[in-house]
């Protein structure tokens, strides 16, 4: 029985065991290898997802929970909207290996899309479920606050 | 110069990355200065990264793939007298169970010395051992069938202290005894020294293992390929891999190809250990005639990976009553674990960094490598070198408290000058740098008010104490004199026709930011833009053996190699370009993407030379290389030259420490490096940021519970690394003195990001609570246990 | 592997399932089942979700605060109505895990789970809170404090759902407090929990109410802290009594975690600074 949501924009029907763990539904089944796997036992934050906006570890969601819901990773988050949030972090240079960055911009999306004017103690929070072990977390943090200037800057334009 | 001032500097102009034609269009002459080098553009590789289209090992993939699986016992050190693998053998979906008699080659991994077989067969010594190899459909299958192999052992006595495991009563766990290597130091008369000394402290350290915790597990695919096999991977050293898996098939290396893959982290961790699960890989992928990939959960990669080492640490420091220090003995036991793997390369590093940055006359140091059954240590940034560096930087502090000195003017009075000899009797050519980053540090930190305004704040006697501690450092950047022959560096740099630039190098990026630096460097020695150069990913079969991706080299070797390429390429272009503008070839300057003629922009484009090149058969590729001058060293005594450069830092950190709960807290550091020249400035503050916070973890939290050999605690749910809330602020100086052999000046920053922090942590938290501290991790049960016996030293005692 | 993963229409279907298959287990945020599951821990047949029909409701009714066992941590540490009424659920919910786990673990779950280092379990206790159970049978309600038999365990069977927690409203003059002992600033599992509600007049401590966590098989309410502190002045010899107690209230073990001796030391200081702080109230 396949697993129907909106995953990355699009309604689908994943064909995955939905007693399974939602991160090898997105790998196995959606071919979504962004979603990374750093520890399985939701410590990480590199398989972070959002459901339905929240941030959730892939890796201790099951597959079926997400039946009717809104899923995003970041190949959606590259080719859509938030694409300025993807660029902020490379700009900022939070990249160093790139193996937590995929959940650290999804984490960071949830905050911004949940707080206007975070606080630096905000985004740490916000990123506290995220292990990063190159970059000391600094430039992670700038690009965040800086992805969320250039969002109120864009909505005070569109105002 | 100063990291902000770089970085305001890197922000007027857009980034080379975005400048496909440059500006400097508009300029009459070239720039004297570097146009690339120094700044700060887009990382060659973040954007992949970023949007989730870089494809890291799990992500790849191969037709008739199998999963191998690597199967333990459940023993720590035994004598085996069965192995039964034949109800795993009729697992469903099992494919192939292997055993050491399986194994074509040589059945051995060890680096260094022929003493850890692949799959254990006679003894078991630590319960990371393999005792067989399983292929199957599906990772279920593998474990299932891991479940049912059967090993018979008889137990032997465990040793699990390096320095009991040295007694002779120890049981043995190699027939040439547990003493696995020896180093030692010997300059000047310490004996006398210490008789005449006016001040001797003599405390003991102790450094527990650190775990890398990149955020990647171990992972490979082993592919058999054309009678050879083919291997790609989670790896720093590529070239280990192809060594290992040649050894273990019985093939030749040239058999054996190996490209790196999008690498999740290495810091030391994936230098030596990636070679064992590749070699497992590449047996059951030879057996089965299938592609292979095995990749590690976190706890198997916890359980089985290499670590920090432990050590205990005997330190006598000798000093006059002007605070002068006059001799250095350290006893250093570095726990290496049931196998030798990289250990002696580590103490050898252990034992030539012993004095740091210091005037030491009289030195007698004894490093020594002891078995044990304990998790094997093996490469991690630093490298030996944070565990002398706390012992040290501790024995300075209290002597500083001895004397009632201040810290850095302690440390200023001793530190090296132009013409001192070191430790080991090297008189140093270069301006030793130390107390210009102590300076600089102590000024930018407002070290004396802040230690003043801890010192009053807990004199009301607080909850949360605060504490402001300071550590200096000296790394010998590079490899050690012991490892010379591996330090040839080789880079293919290859001009295509449309004037694009693909280069490989020798070295991997493993996310410090290496292959950025070697575009940037190709660009600025091309004259090219920074956005025409490609670096294709590590493989074996395009560059020579450039050694390992290792010791801070990277820059400077690998950037070297590719500074000789580049530079062997533009003397191959720079003839047609004379010919075409109709100037003198010494009238040409390739720069920013464009020709030069007599100082100015010639109506020639850099394509357009490519092409006319190309036309005339002109040679567009070259393999650079760079290897530095011979060392002369003397394994005896210690004495010689043990590196071709040092580099300096100094840190001062600021904490608070509950006291209720014995947490630590670094609210503030603020690092000073001698960085040479920063190449590509994002990537050398990155790496300092990344050093500081991995080093906080190692000094506060980050604790491997190890009991009889085993891990009790592989998991990121109790091996705690720091999260974004850990972090201190950071304030970084960098000071930048060209060093003569480094590319436009470059010398290595990955370690000495990381050496000092621990140290200085550990200062200041003597600072905050009045009493020493001789353990790392200064954990909260140790903080707070500690704190309570010092209160009331009646009340605690049993 | 676990196969069986039943999506019921609503609470009622979802009892009926349970009862019928024992071996099935009900799965709400799944934050903590999961890693039970990746570790080889979890003994279980199926898989009941209860995501999306539990009730998620934190309301003011009469004189009590009632939560669905739905409500997530991020709910709760968003919600005014905890934070000004119940500070250390606030605190609890607002520090446990990870954004990504508050996400989803929920408050039910916390509970039913019945682990000794529960976060929220300590803080509910000390505010008296109540479980509101559902099965085949009927509605019946458990003090918290009666819940837990030990590590995993509960009086709860096979087809009994928590659905709702209820607290009593605090008095308006109290003091509370919610301390975790941790090793960093986020994502950990407590080493010592500690929860206090305290009411008073006139310089007198009237009820004091103090819960643990991780010093015992499950959370445990602290009666011989509280009974030398009820009716006292808080002098400091009321004070030095109390942390005497301590001990007679946990029993800590040693694990790689930490050390019996270090987690009793650090109760005892978790009591001394909330009962000096506690004294400064009192006092005002």
């Amino acid at each position: 029985m396949a697993i129907d949501l909106i995953l990355n924009g699009k309604a689908v029907a994943l064909d995955a065991p939905p007693a399974g763990r939602l991160i090898d539904a997105l790998r196995d089944h959606a071919g979504l290898t962004s979603v990374k796997e750093g520890c399985g036992e939701g410590e990480c934050g590199s398989c972070t997802v959002l459901v339905d906006g929240e941030p959730v570890c892939s890796c201790l969601t099951l597959a079926g929970q997400v039946a009717g819901a809104k899923v995003e990773t970041v190949e959606g988050l590259a080719r859509g909207p938030d694409r300025p949030l993807v660029d902020a972090v490379v700009e900022a240079a939070g990249v160093q290996c790139g193996y937590c960055t995929p959940g650290v911009i999804l984490a960071a999306k949830a905050l911004l899309d949940a707080h206007e004017t975070p606080t630096r103690n905000d985004i740490k929070t916000a990123l506290s479920g995220n292990l990063c072990r190159c970059t000391g977390y600094h430039r992670l943090i700038d690009a965040v606050d800086k992805a969320a200037t250039a969002r109120r800057r864009l909505a005070g334009d569109a105002g | 110069m100063t990291a902000d001032r770089s970085r305001r500097r890197a922000a007027k102009r857009p980034p080379a990355a975005r400048r496909a034609t440059p500006r400097r269009k508009t300029h009459s002459r070239p720039d004297p200065l570097p146009t690339v080098v120094g700044k700060s553009p887009r990382r060659v590789d973040a954007g992949a990264k970023a949007s989730g289209t870089a494809r890291y090992t799990a992500d790849l993939s191969f037709a008739n793939l199998l999963v191998g699986y690597p199967v333990t016992s459940r023993f720590t050190h035994a004598r085996i007298r069965r192995i039964d693998v034949s109800a795993a053998r009729r697992v469903p979906g099992v494919v192939a169970v292997l055993t050491a008699e399986d194994v074509p080659g040589q059945n051995q991994i060890g680096v260094v010395i022929a003493d850890q077989p692949l799959l254990a067969h006679d003894l078991i010594r630590s319960a990371a051992d393999r005792v067989a190899l399983i292929a199957a459909l599906t990772r279920e299958a593998a474990l299932a069938a891991a479940r049912l192999v059967v090993v018979e052992a008889e137990p032997l006595p465990l040793v699990c202290d390096p320095v009991a495991a040295l007694e002779p009563s120890a049981p043995l766990l190699h027939p040439r005894g547990n003493l696995a290597a020896k180093m030692v130091i010997r300059t000047g008369d310490y004996a006398k020294a210490r008789a005449k000394a006016p001040i001797v402290l003599e405390q003991t350290f102790t450094t527990g293992h650190q775990e890398h915790a990149y955020l990647e597990p171990n992972a490979v695919v082993a592919v058999p390929d054309a009678g050879g096999m083919f291997l790609t991977g989670s790896m720093q050293c590529p070239f280990y891999v192809q060594k290992g898996v040649a050894r273990v098939l019985g093939l030749s290396h040239a058999q054996i190809r190996v490209v790196q893959a999008p690498t999740g982290g290495g810091f030391g961790g994936k230098e030596d250990y990636p070679s064992e699960p590749a070699a497992c890989a590449a047996v059951l992928a030879h057996h089965t005639g299938r592609p292979v990939r095995i990749l590690y959960n976190r706890s198997e990669d916890i359980a089985w990976s290499s670590k920090r080492h432990r050590t205990v640490i005997k330190h006598t420091l000798l000093a006059d009553r002007d605070g002068k220090l006059v001799g250095l003995k350290a006893t250093i036991y570095v726990d290496a674990g049931a196998y030798l793997g990289l250990s002696s390369v580590v103490a050898e590093r252990a034992n030539a960094s012993a004095g740091g940055p210091y005037r030491i006359p009289n030195v007698e140091v004894d490093t020594l490598t002891a078995y044990t059954n304990n998790p094997f240590g093996g490469a991690y940034r630093g490298f030996g070198q944070p565990q002398v560096t706390f012992a040290l930087e501790s024995q300075l502090d209290a002597l500083a408290r001895e004397l009632g000195a201040d810290p850095i003017e302690l440390r200023l009075k001793n530190f090296l000058r132009q013409g001192s000899r070191t430790v080991t009797d090297e008189v140093l050519r270069q301006p030793p740098l130390a107390a210009r980053t102590a300076v600089e540090a102590r000024d930018r930190s407002r070290w004396a008010a802040k230690r003043r305004a801890a010192e009053t704040h807990n004199a009301a006697d607080p909850d949360r104490r605060h504490g402001v501690g300071v550590a200096s450092m000296l790394y010998g950047c590079c490899l050690h004199a012991g490892g010379q022959h591996l330090e040839g560096s080789a880079a293919l740099v290859q001009i295509h026709p449309d004037a694009s630039v693909s280069i490989a190098i020798g070295a991997s990026e493993i996310g410090q930011g290496a292959y950025t630096a070697m575009a940037m460097l190709a660009a600025e020695a091309l004259g090219f833009a920074y956005d025409q150069i490609h670096v294709v990913p590590t493989d074996t079969a395009l560059v020579p053996d450039s050694g390992p991706t290792v010791a801070s080299r990277t820059t400077i070797m690998s950037g070297n190699a590719v500074l000789d390429a580049a530079r062997t390429l533009g003397a191959r272009l720079r003839p047609v370009a004379a010919e075409l503008c109709g100037v003198a070839e010494s009238d040409v300057v390739l720069q920013a993407g464009a020709v030069w003629a007599r100082g100015k922009q010639a109506a020639l484009s850099i394509a357009e030379l490519v092409t006319a090149a190309y036309l005339r058969k002109v040679n567009l590729a070259h393999t650079g290389w760079y290897a530095p001058p011979k060392k002369l060293w003397d394994k005896a005594t210690g004495r010689g030259q043990p590196y071709s450069l040092y580099c300096y830092g100094t840190l001062v950190a600021e904490v608070s420490v509950d006291t209720i709960t014995g947490l630590v807290t670094v609210q503030r550091v603020t690092a000073v490096h001698d960085v040479g020249k920063a190449i590509y400035g994002d990537g050398v503050i990155g790496q300092i940021h990344g050093g500081i916070v991995q080093g906080l973890g190692y000094a506060t939290m980050e604790r491997l519970a190890v009991a009889d050999g085993k891990i009790l605690n592989p998991t990121f749910t109790d091996y705690l690394i720091p999260t974004a809330l850990d972090v201190p602020e950071i304030d970084i100086g960098l000071i930048e003195e060209p060093y003569e052999r480094g590319p436009y000046g470059a010398k290595g920053i990955g370690e000495p990001a990381l050496i000092p922090v621990a140290a200085a942590i550990a200062n200041a938290v003597s600072h905050a609570l009045g009493f020493p501290l001789q353990d790392l991790p200064l954990s909260p049960e140790r903080v707070k246990l500690g704190w309570e016996a010092h209160r009331s030293p009646a009340a605690a005692a049993p | 592997m676990i196969r069986a993963f039943a999506n019921p229409k609503d609470l009622t279907d979802a009892i009926r399932l349970l009862t019928a298959e024992p071996r099935w287990r009900p799965v709400a945020g799944c934050t903590d089942i999961s890693v039970k599951l990746r570790f080889d821990r979890l003994d279980a047949d199926g898989f009941v979700n209860l995501w999306g029909l539990l009730p998620r409701h934190i309301e003011e009714r009469q004189d009590e605060i009632r939560i669905g066992a739905g409500a997530t941590c991020a709910q709760l540490a968003k919600s005014a109505l905890v934070r000004a009424q119940l500070p250390a659920l606030f605190e609890a919910a607002a520090t446990l895990g990870s954004p990504q786990i508050r996400s989803r673990a929920t408050v039910g779950g916390n509970v039913a789970n019945a682990s000794p280092a529960a976060d929220l379990v300590p803080a509910l206790m000390s505010d008296d809170a109540r479980v509101v159970v559902q099965s085949a049978n009927g509605v019946t309600t458990v003090a918290l404090h009666r819940l837990f038999v030990g590590p995993q365990k509960t009086i709860l069977g096979p087809g009994d759902l928590i659905t709702e927690i209820v607290v009593p409203k605090p008095a308006p003059l109290s003091y509370a407090r919610f301390d975790k002992l941790g090793f960093r600033q986020a994502q950990i599992i407590a080493a010592v929990n500690f929860a206090i509600r305290a009411t008073g007049a006139a310089g007198t401590l009237d009820a004091v109410r103090i819960a643990w966590g991780s010093v015992a098989p499950t959370p445990v309410r602290s009666p011989a802290v509280e009974d030398a502190l009820a009716g006292t002045r808080l002098t400091e010899a009321d004070i030095a009594a109390a942390i005497d107690a301590v001990a007679a209230d946990v029993r800590p073990i040693d694990d790689h975690r930490a050390s019996a001796a270090y987690r009793l030391a650090v109760a005892r200081s978790f009591l001394r600074r909330a009962l000096k702080e506690c004294q400064r109230w009192l006092s005002t």
